[in-house]
């Protein structure tokens, strides 16, 4: 905890002109309030917290990622599924790119069978994020798979005036009910919480209906200094939600379609997902133990049609998925402050997932067509990595180490002839930031890492697909392989007085070939090298001690390195701002803009600019609050996501195999009133 | 709405408020190239001609590769991998012609239909085998209803001739994929797609025909060697042929050329006869034959090697005689040349009641280059190259004045023995007296009529060409 001293601020000159004019006795500017941790891997390192994440209208514990400056998120299907997530030039899918760890827990679904690496943070009850974690690159020795655009670390807990009991109630235009209720100690850290959370909603358009019901909860066993710290949590929750599909560009256009309409009222999902983690944690002098083990269920079922009729006139081509996995992890890590100026970390551990996952093509009635795929399988990753932090002088920081990774995987793929197989990769992964403290408001940064992602578990297999008219000598199935990136950041932060700052990064990622999957036809493919450079811009202010204002533009040059033809989908521009008021004497608001520039579509389609404009307000007294949440205020028609792909709909006069754009919708204008208490 | 304008103008003017544009999409006429298929040798050593060869194909659609990498280039070969949000483009159709068609593969230049492609690096072509019906235009009763190809031509070994015909049907969902072709399209593209059938693989030199012994099966009362579906004696040669018809290798398509037709025109002086109004002393000319052969004819980039004879007396409503034709790159080409090796002329001079007979042939091979004129080739319509020959410069009076008469008295009066016909012997025997040969040594009409046939040819009409002796054979 942390006074802050405050300068004389423009804004805030203004504010206390304003009082002076309306006769209104200053507030208490000199307010008290949790510090931010800083953060220091990097320069565009990012920290989210509860604070940020309470003053602005999201849904999921996911969009408190729309807060990170340079990250996009796309729902292209309907709440309740995972995200698309767009980082620094990369287009990471549904989490291909970007690691997700939640206390600990490695999110990712290595090769759920809608996506790799798929996230869904559905369980995970937004009010319970204390803080979010960015780092934008694979910089440190901690960041396992996936992480190749970067690692986003959620830490889960309750903040001081929400703990005791609590209930809120929150009512939305589009007939939004949500409840939640919750308990966490009085007079406790926060650590030890039980919140219950059910929410149902019609959605803003055709088919985007949801009811999710969600219980988290921890409890800390023990906490001493002989015996150390030892809590439990679990995480659960299922929802059952519409999945609207993406709409023709030209049949928008046309009038054939509304905005908000789906094409296929069939398209729904069904999520589920249990887990339960201890975690311990034991400090003697200058050592340092803690460790997390962890298993859980997970469930998925999805029946989705995004191409129509166009592979089957007479049936159509919706896909029904399912995947049931049991995950379960170990990790140790141990850090030994070897010298005031030198501490070594290492760790090690396993995740494993046993899979059973198929997707079978259905026709109008649901019924089976043909099964694409059915396959079982174990994967198991072992990691290890050790490092030193060395920090010779006061103004240097240096830390560096190695990762190295085995991945394990036998699958049954039960649509070849032979379906058993296995294979183990190997990676390792140099790693290292350092920070230098220049002056005393001006550090610099420097980072190198090497990321990766595993090989989808298909890509092991025999499996190649259904081909015609091809001699044999072209057909050179190659295996799966692990993608590697090489990433660079170099930048700097600024804070000319304690009121500003500001950073500047400049960032490269090199990939020499990808292995991604193709998550419709099924296809491992491998692409050519790419290349991302860039930079990223960040300014703060914090007028007040109560108040933050930010902006951020982060501008990324993503292009195929042999032919030069950019990466498609992933935004080349993208600008941020928002304002966070929390004001000691209960007044919060918060804003938040999103633009991005037009995107780039394969075969030089381009996508419509797109802003978004949220906003809150609420008050809180004495235990009460109340809260009203405004997404895009503009009411601007929010194309989200925007795609190029072939479809074949019934609104089309005649058949066409050429793309088109497709549209996913944002929200329109929407309101939630939200009315909590906390107390006892 | 204002209020969005004014979100939009003030807080993204830097990225700019822009709306969704799809990919551009060019059109492409797509036309069976390549000329008549030639002989070919299959590998049990039987040269085969092919006289019909028909196929009946739908839906033509054009791949490129996108990003894939090369090392899985089979990948972009499926046909299914179909978009889905946030996929890479590999393997995309982003072209297609919708239809289904009898092809006679042999006629050059038959366009199929105009193809929608997106820009792109393409790479291949996948279309679907059909059955022939009467929607494709094939009549009652044609060979190709209900079959998918028809090939009918002459096998020969040792001397031995084997007229065949062989049939095959492919299943109604039967796709060929993979078919080579190569172009880089943007949105400016303009050019003609041809599909070329390739009875022999260009890269591994096999063919459809190469597992056929034709000495070993037993013809119809025809003489036919018939290989046809459901016939159990050539079950095997069927299935063989059949699975090697259906494999890429004997398909490609190619982008930006067009057809470009070189043809010989005389103009109405050689069609229809050179008019008394049009020669100073009152005769006309009417031509029984005025062949002229032609041979290394260069344009566009194309070789007509020849020698090609053609007879200019032949009606042609203008468009003159087709030479051959080839499929050239679209472009803007300036120049040409040919060659004129002989002309041979049949015709009949008359003035009055007075009639004269000739029959010449005019051995005097010239070189005609750095033609002043322009050939377009674009996807509008054929491109010509039209050597045109002007018949009465074998009538001037001067090789070398710019205003020349025209006149045939001097021919005519060549006739010494009156008997109605001048002979190049009679020619050669007269003087060509009050003519002006210029600086050459010229002194009898024969001399001079060859003099003058080196003068006839010309390109698109009134366009000149150098004129110079024939100096060397291809």
């Amino acid at each position: 905890m942390a006074k802050a001293i405050v300068t004389q601020h423009p804004i805030r000159m203004i504010f206390e002109l304003l009082s002076l004019m309306l006769a209104i006795a200053p507030a208490e500017f000199s307010a008290t309030v949790e510090a931010d941790t800083v953060p220091s891997e990097s320069a565009s390192s990012t920290e989210i917290t509860a604070r940020d994440i309470a003053s602005v209208p999201i849904r999921t514990a996911e969009d408190a990622l729309r807060l990170v400056p340079g990250l996009t998120l796309v729902q292209h299907g309907g709440e309740g599924k995972g995200y698309q997530f767009f980082l620094r030039g990369f287009d990471a899918l549904h989490g291909s790119d970007l690691e997700i760890t939640v206390d600990d827990i490695p999110w990712n679904e290595w090769s759920n069978v809608h996506a790799q690496g798929y996230l869904d943070l559905g369980i995970v009850i937004p009010e319970l994020v204390r803080r979010v974690h960015v780092i934008k690159g694979p910089f440190t020795t901690d960041q396992g798979a996936f992480a190749m655009a970067g690692s986003a670390r959620y830490q889960l807990g309750v903040d001081p005036q929400d703990r005791g009991f609590r209930t809120q109630y929150l009512a939305g235009t589009t007939n939004r009910h949500r409840l939640l209720a919750g308990w966490s100690p009085r007079n406790g850290t926060g650590d030890d919480f039980v919140v219950l959370e059910a929410t149902h909603d019609d959605g803003f358009g055709q088919n985007r209906n949801i009811n999710r019901g969600t219980l988290n909860a921890r409890h800390v066993v023990f906490d001493s200094i002989r015996f150390g710290s030892l809590s439990v949590m679990g995480l659960g929750g299922a929802s059952h939600f519409g999945l609207p599909g993406a709409v023709r560009n030209d049949d928008l256009a046309s009038g054939r379609m509304g905005f908000y309409d789906s094409y296929d009222d069939a398209g729904a999902g069904t999520s589920a997902r249990g887990v339960v983690s201890v975690n311990y944690v034991l400090t003697r002098g200058q050592h340092r133990l803690s460790a997390v083990a962890y298993g859980g269920y997970r469930h998925l079922d999805l029946v989705e049609n995004f191409t129509g009729f166009l592979e089957d006139p007479g049936n159509g081509d919706r896909r029904h998925q399912t995947h049931d996995a049991w995950s379960w992890g170990l990790r140790g890590r141990y850090e030994w402050n070897m010298m005031p100026s030198l501490k070594f970390h290492g760790a090690a551990g396993l995740h494993g997932e046993q899979f059973s996952q198929a997707s079978v093509h259905v026709g109008k009635s649901l019924e089976t067509i043909d099964v694409q795929r059915n396959l079982q399988g174990l994967q198991t990753l072992l990691f290890a990595h050790g490092g030193f932090h060395y920090q010779p002088v006061r103004r240097l920081r240096v830390n560096a180490g190695v990762r190295l990774d085995t991945i394990l995987a036998h699958v049954n793929d039960h649509t070849v002839d032979e379906p058993s197989t296995g294979g183990a990769r190997f990676v390792a992964s140099p790693r290292i930031t350092a920070s230098l403290r220049m002056r005393d408001n001006v550090t610099g940064f420097v980072a190198y890492g090497r990321g990766y992602r595993p090989p989808e578990a298909r890509s092991l297999t025999s499996y190649t697909p259904a081909r015609t008219g091809i001699v044999e000598e072209i057909v050179a199935k190659t295996q799966g392989s692990v993608t590697v990136a090489d990433s660079m950041e170099t930048g700097f932060r600024y804070t000319p007085s304690l009121w500003l700052g500001t950073s500047l990064a400049g960032f490269a990622t090199f990939i020499a070939r990808e292995s991604i999957y193709d998550h419709v036809s099924g296809l491992s493919l491998e692409l050519n090298g790419t290349r991302r450079l860039g930079a990223e811009w960040v300014v703060w202010s914090d007028p007040f001690p109560w108040m933050r204002i930010s902006a951020d533009v982060t501008y990324t040059h993503a292009r195929f390195t042999g032919s030069g033809n950019p990466v498609p989908f992933a935004p080349w521009l993208v600008g941020g701002a928002s304002v966070v008021v929390q004001h000691p004497s209960g007044f919060q608001a918060g804003l938040r803009f999103l633009g991005l520039a037009p995107r780039t579509l394969p075969h030089d389609a381009k996508s419509a600019s797109l802003m978004m404009l949220d906003a809150s307000i609420g008050y809180r007294y004495r235990g009460w609050f109340v809260q009203v949440q405004i997404e895009n205020i503009a009411n601007m028609q929010l194309r989200e996501g925007e795609y190029h792909y072939p479809s074949g709909w019934p609104t089309q006069a005649s058949r066409s195999e050429l793309p088109a754009i497709h549209v996913v919708a944002g929200p329109p204008l929407n309101a939630r009133f939200m009315v909590g208490w906390s107390g006892i | 709405m204002g209020f969005k304008i004014i979100v939009c103008g003030m807080i993204f003017l830097a990225m700019g408020c822009s709306t969704a544009s799809e990919s551009p999409q060019v059109t492409f006429p797509v036309r069976i190239n390549d000329g008549e298929i030639a002989p070919f040798d299959t590998a049990l050593g039987y040269r085969v001609d092919l006289n019909e060869a028909r196929l009946a194909v739908k839906n033509i659609v054009f791949t490129v590769s996108g990003e894939l990498h090369t090392a899985s280039l089979w990948d972009f070969f499926v046909p299914s991998a179909y978009a889905h949000p946030g996929h890479y483009e590999g393997g995309d159709v982003t072209g297609q012609l919708a239809g289904a068609w009898a092809l006679d593969l042999n006629n050059t230049g038959h366009e199929l239909g105009s193809a929608t492609l997106l820009p792109g690096k393409y790479f291949g072509v996948n279309f679907g085998f059909s059955r022939g019906n009467a929607s494709m235009g094939l009549a009652e009763g044609d060979p190709m209803i209900g079959h998918t190809a028809i090939f009918r031509g002459t096998a020969r070994k040792l001397g031995i001739e084997y007229p065949f015909e062989v049939i095959t049907d492919s299943e109604e969902d039967r796709i060929l994929v993979g078919a080579p072709f190569g172009a880089t399209l943007d949105g400016s593209s303009h050019g003609v797609i041809g599909l070329m059938y390739k009875p022999v693989d260009p890269y591994e030199k096999d063919t459809a025909f190469d597992d056929l012994d034709f000495s070993t099966f037993t013809p119809d009362d025809d003489g036919v060697i018939r290989i046809v579906p459901g016939k159990n004696s050539v079950e095997d040669a069927y299935n063989k042929f059949h699975r090697r018809f259906e494999t890429h290798d004997h398909y490609s398509f190619s982008y930006n050329q067009a057809p470009m037709h070189v043809t010989a025109y005389g103009e109405s002086f050689i069609e229809n006869g050179i008019p008394a109004s049009a020669v100073s002393d009152g005769w006309a000319l009417s031509y029984k034959k005025f062949d002229v052969q032609l041979k290394d004819i260069h344009v566009a980039g194309a070789t007509f090697a020849g020698p090609i004879s053609v007879d200019l007396t032949k009606k042609s409503q203008g468009h003159g005689t087709l030479v051959g034709s080839a499929s050239v790159n679209v472009g803007s080409y300036a120049g040409g040349e040919f060659t004129i090796d002989t002309i041979t002329i049949e015709g009949t001079a008359t003035k009055g009641n007075i009639q004269k007979q000739f029959a010449w042939t005019l051995n005097n091979a010239t070189d005609y280059s750095n033609c002043h004129s322009t050939t377009l080739i674009d996807t509008k319509a054929a491109g010509t190259f039209q050597i045109t020959v002007h018949a009465d410069h074998l009538l001037f009076d001067s090789i070398v004045s710019s205003d020349p008469a025209v006149g045939f008295q001097a021919f005519a009066d060549a006739d010494r023995n009156n008997d109605g016909h001048i002979t190049p012997a009679e020619l050669l025997d007269t003087d060509i007296k009050t003519f002006d040969p210029g600086n050459a040594a010229i002194n009898n009409l024969w001399d001079w009529l060859l003099a003058l046939s080196a003068t006839v040819g010309h390109i698109n009409g009134e366009g000149h060409c150098h004129a110079a002796p024939h100096t060397h054979d291809l």
